[in-house]
């Protein structure tokens, strides 16, 4: 006589990871898939858009004496634009819309993670892979432009600077890549989203310039992800030692002066188009995973 | 804790003004249980409820006594094997199967060993270090089974496992059903196919227009099923060849052939079922694809409908 069921199975009594590793596993295969399925454009446009910022280094070296905040702004500004115009829309693009195309939505959610989950390690992805590109540049160009100075002080005014650089990039870079998100699930094809991404942040560079030039309305800058990434990395950035202005007063370029709003204003606006793209996000994943 | 791993209490769930799933209550013990039903009976539905992707818009669905739905914890006691492919293509099989581990809270080596048991176990461990582009269809069914095993489920969910299957892979898949049944888990598994399910399991639940027509054993309406000749669609790149084989069959009382595909009717499917492998090695003919478009299925429902 032989049993009809060997009854073998045991459930498995181990503990499991928390949540953020599990943000972190979503994260790294997003990552990895997105940067093998584009190596060389993810390569081309990074390495692209640090050439793109670099000159700016360069001036610093031969206009001794600059201020390096002017620098380190003006690289910053060039760096952002090139990140959103070149990078992001690469590596943002498919980042819930190839999950659409592959009906993948239902293969995370029947497992252990709640929304919250999902939404964190794709945009920790992105994050991954645009990171680089967008804070090397101004690094880079803050090294240079002090190392033209060369005294102590001033190295220690581009460490600063460094810092405020390295606060500002993420701030301007989540906002960037939940709206690039909040595209990518509204389609499921990437080229698309990309498109739409990048021309919805042209646009919306150019009205500001319109606003603030020609119509000269001082909010319009508001409406510039850049300007308003700019307005707090100044707020960030310490003062030039020995007499030098806070960063950025050149002639025609002095951001306070151009944006006298609180730097807490652009802050709200970024966190702003933050949460509004990832609810965007979320309704469109729900709504997907109810018709898959 | 609940003595039954699946709770249906008056389940009703629609989409808008179109009602997928009508009234349902069902309490399923465990063991190896087959979800028939028609294309639009409502089985998507009643496995999207079950693995928690959807909520009840009436009633309660528990599993293991809990709420299915929004409850992350549970989902680690259910293995889900979807209909579709959902891959990230650019990965390798056995990345993609440890991925998911990670997802589910496996880290280092207990997560490499659980991906490289449940690799073996489906017979995918020669191809899972490829990347997945280059699988063909059977190699993503075999991956989509190992995912959904990787993590130990006490509840298989298996949405059309067969449902375009080769031969090889559909052996397969009964065995490791009738296996997972064996070793005391719950699998659920859906089909339109009564042949398919009745292979793995003697438990059936009929669904029919969102409503359970039929809850038993199969031998129960196999009296009803052998009334009605059976369609077999056998897709083929020598669609002539086969036709000249199976012609011969005298189980075979119809046939057609189409652009890559053959058709054939049988009132003994069980016994053409049975002698279909042998048939096609002795004739050393490939076939991709064996489908049953089971029309056979509505002449049951009517059955049941009518009385």
């Amino acid at each position: 006589m032989s049993a009809l069921f060997d009854q073998s199975y045991q459930p498995w009594t181990g503990t499991f990871q928390p949540h953020p590793f599990r943000v972190l596993a979503i994260a790294t295969a997003t990552a990895k898939n997105i940067f093998r399925r584009h190596t060389l454009a993810l390569s081309l446009l990074g390495g692209l858009t640090m050439l793109m910022t670099l000159p700016g280094a360069f001036v610093g070296l031969m206009i001794s004496g600059i201020d390096p905040g002017y620098i380190a702004a003006s690289a910053l500004s060039t760096s952002l634009t090139w990140t959103c115009l070149l990078v992001l829309p690469v590596a943002g693009s498919g980042l819930v819309a190839s999950d659409l195309k592959h009906n993948a939505l239902l293969m995370y959610f029947s497992k252990s993670i709640v929304r919250a989950d999902y939404i964190v390690g794709k945009l920790a992805a992105a994050a991954v892979l645009v990171l680089l590109p967008a804070v090397l540049s101004p690094l880079v160009s803050i090294g240079v432009s002090t190392y033209a100075l060369g005294d102590k002080a001033t190295a220690a005014y581009g460490a600063q600077l460094s810092g405020a650089v390295l606060l500002s990039v993420p701030i301007a870079v989540i906002p960037a890549i939940a709206l690039v998100m909040a595209f990518s699930s509204c389609t499921r094809k990437t080229f698309l989203a990309g498109i739409g991404f990048a021309v919805v942040y042209l646009m919306l560079e150019a009205i500001a310039l319109i606003l603030t030039d020609a119509a000269k309305l001082k909010w319009g800058y508001l409406l510039s992800l850049n300007r308003n990434v700019l307005k707090i990395s100044a707020s960030l950035m310490p003062e030039m030692p020995a007499g030098g202005a806070r960063m950025p007063k050149m002639p025609g370029l002095d951001l306070h002066e151009m944006m006298p709003f609180s730097p807490w204003i652009s802050l709200a606006i970024l966190a702003g188009v933050s949460v509004l793209s990832l609810s965007v996000v979320v309704w469109r994943t729900a709504d997907a995973e109810r018709r898959a | 804790m609940s003595q039954f791993a699946v709770q249906f209490q008056n389940v009703t769930r629609w989409y808008g003004q179109v009602v997928a799933l009508r009234d349902v209550t069902l309490n399923f013990q465990g063991g190896v249980v087959g979800l028939l039903g028609q294309n639009g009976a409502g089985k998507t539905t009643f496995l999207r409820i079950l693995t928690g992707s959807m909520r009840p818009s009436k009633g309660v669905a528990l599993v293991f006594g809990a709420h299915a739905f929004g409850n992350p914890d549970l989902y680690r006691r259910i293995g889900y094997c979807p209909d579709h492919d959902n891959f990230f293509e650019f990965m390798t099989g056995r990345e993609f199967v440890e991925t998911l581990l990670g997802i589910h809270g496996f880290a280092g080596p207990e997560r490499a060993r659980r991906a490289s048991a449940a690799l073996d176990r489906v017979k995918a461990a020669e191809f899972a270090d490829r990347k997945i582009y280059g699988y063909s269809k059977g190699m993503r069914q075999r991956l989509k089974l190992a995912q959904a095993l990787s993590h130990d489920p006490e509840l298989l969910i298996l949405d059309e496992p067969l449902n375009g299957a080769d031969p090889i892979i559909r052996r397969d898949v009964i065995d490791l059903v009738k296996a997972l049944g064996r070793e005391g888990r719950s699998v659920i598994i859906s089909s339109h196919v009564l042949h398919e399910v009745e292979a793995m399991t003697p438990h059936l639940l009929l669904l029919h227009k969102g409503r359970v027509m039929a809850a038993g054993e199969v031998r129960e309406i196999r009296g009803m099923i052998d009334r009605h000749p059976h369609s077999v669609r056998l897709r083929t790149p020598r669609g002539r060849d086969l036709a000249a084989v199976l012609a011969r069959d005298p189980r075979v009382t119809e046939l057609h052939i189409g652009e890559g595909v053959v058709t054939v009717r049988t009132p003994q499917p069980d016994a053409f079922y049975a002698a279909l492998p042998q048939v096609l090695l002795d004739a050393g003919l490939p076939v991709h694809e064996i489908e049953s478009p089971d029309d056979n299925l509505d002449a049951v429902f009517r059955y049941l409908t009518e009385g």
